[in-house]
């Protein structure tokens, strides 16, 4: 049993769901998260015009910006090294500076091989339940209590 | 009757991340909250593979499963039923600007009913081709109620549907597991093959209900 384990295989059940989760994320973050990137600010994630000019509304949240929020998410949740994969597909852009609400639900549940996996589908949405911004499935590897 | 969720899509389409397995899965689950989903018609996009069988696994979660197609038309998507060789023969599923006129009497022709999907959606649904004057003679069902529109998508389309009389479907329109069954169409019959449904269309005995309207339906 992991010292870090915060959710195990047991615990978890067919048609679990899991949030909303609320984030939101703010203009100072994604400047941040694109200078470490390297990706210098002004680009269309962090500036209007630029957004603009290759036909956005507004900057937008990186794609990998939001993996990683996605990420952190779900080991926030189910702790930390059993995210075994993410498999996002973005259907809008994910804004700043707004709600985003995610979501999981167990989707499938198995042991096999001596793992014990489960398969959580991912909604991100603003508040109001409309068409996501992303959705996806993320495999996790979980402890057993046995 | 029988509840159908008449659109959804698995890991067969680009954009999808269920297995049909984690579908029929998720409808025992919706059934253990009290909802009834008797089966899905999958309806993968631009596609239709006659060999694909899943009745083994339809028997063991006794779910009813027929298959379709998404096919992207001039006019937008269009949701195909009962696919046969001849159809597949006359129709490239994979010409995303075929004439949408051409395509639903090509299905009748053949025993097929084409249903055009998610017609409020905007940008790409049949009310914005009618509102620069297209005509759709041909038409006569649309998908009232699309689980992956927008409420104001959903809305345009039953303002269609009041203002031509058009009938209407309802499915999820699922991508993800947890999403199937969100809407299904209500029929009076009762439905087990992709022969049937066309009937059952063509009956006009049919509605598009949320799966929350299913609850305190009789099991079928």
């Amino acid at each position: 049993m992991p010292a870090t384990a915060k959710l195990y295989f047991e615990d978890t059940e067919l048609g679990d769901e899991i949030g909303p989760i609320i984030l939101s994320v703010t203009d100072e973050q994604v400047i941040d998260f694109c200078s470490l990137w390297g990706n210098p600010h002004p680009n269309r994630f962090t500036d209007q015009a630029e957004a603009e000019r290759v036909g956005l509304d507004a900057p937008i949240v990186p794609g990998i910006m939001s993996m990683a929020l996605v990420s952190r998410a779900l080991t926030d949740w189910a702790g930390p090294g059993v995210v075994s994969d993410l498999d996002l597909v973005f259907r809008g852009s994910v804004p700043h500076n707004q709600p985003l609400h995610v979501a999981f639900q167990i989707s499938d549940t198995s042991q096999q091989d001596g793992l014990n996996q489960v398969q959580c589908d991912i909604t991100m949405t603003g508040p109001v339940p409309d068409r996501p911004y992303i959705i996806g499935t993320a495999l996790l590897t979980l402890p057993s209590r046995e | 009757m029988t509840y159908l969720d008449l659109h959804s899509h698995s890991v067969a389409s680009d954009d999808s991340r269920a297995t049909v397995e984690q579908y029929l899965k998720w409808i025992n689950v919706l059934r253990k909250r009290g909802f009834t989903v008797d089966g899905i018609v999958l309806t993968e996009h631009r596609q239709y593979d006659f060999d694909v069988d899943y009745s083994q696994l339809a028997e063991q979660y006794g779910v009813i499963v027929l298959k379709g197609a998404e096919l992207d038309t001039c006019f937008g998507h269009m949701l195909v039923y009962n696919i046969t060789p001849g159809l597949a023969r006359d129709v490239d599923f994979g010409d995303v600007k075929m004439d949408g006129r051409e395509l639903i009497k090509a299905a009748r022709h053949h025993g097929g009913f084409v249903v055009p999907a998610h017609p409020g959606r905007f940008g790409i649904g049949l009310v914005e081709y009618m509102a620069l004057g297209e005509r759709f003679d041909d038409v006569s069902i649309v998908e009232r109620v699309n689980g992956g529109s927008k409420p104001e998508e959903n809305e345009r389309a039953d303002e269609l549907c009041q203002r031509t009389g058009y009938l209407g479907t309802g499915g999820s329109d699922a991508h993800l597991a947890s999403h199937i069954g969100r809407v299904v169409t209500e029929f009076k019959a009762n439905i087990a093959t992709s022969e049937q449904l066309v009937e059952a269309l063509m009956s006009g005995q049919f509605r598009p209900v949320p799966i929350a309207e299913t609850a305190a339906a009789p099991v079928s």
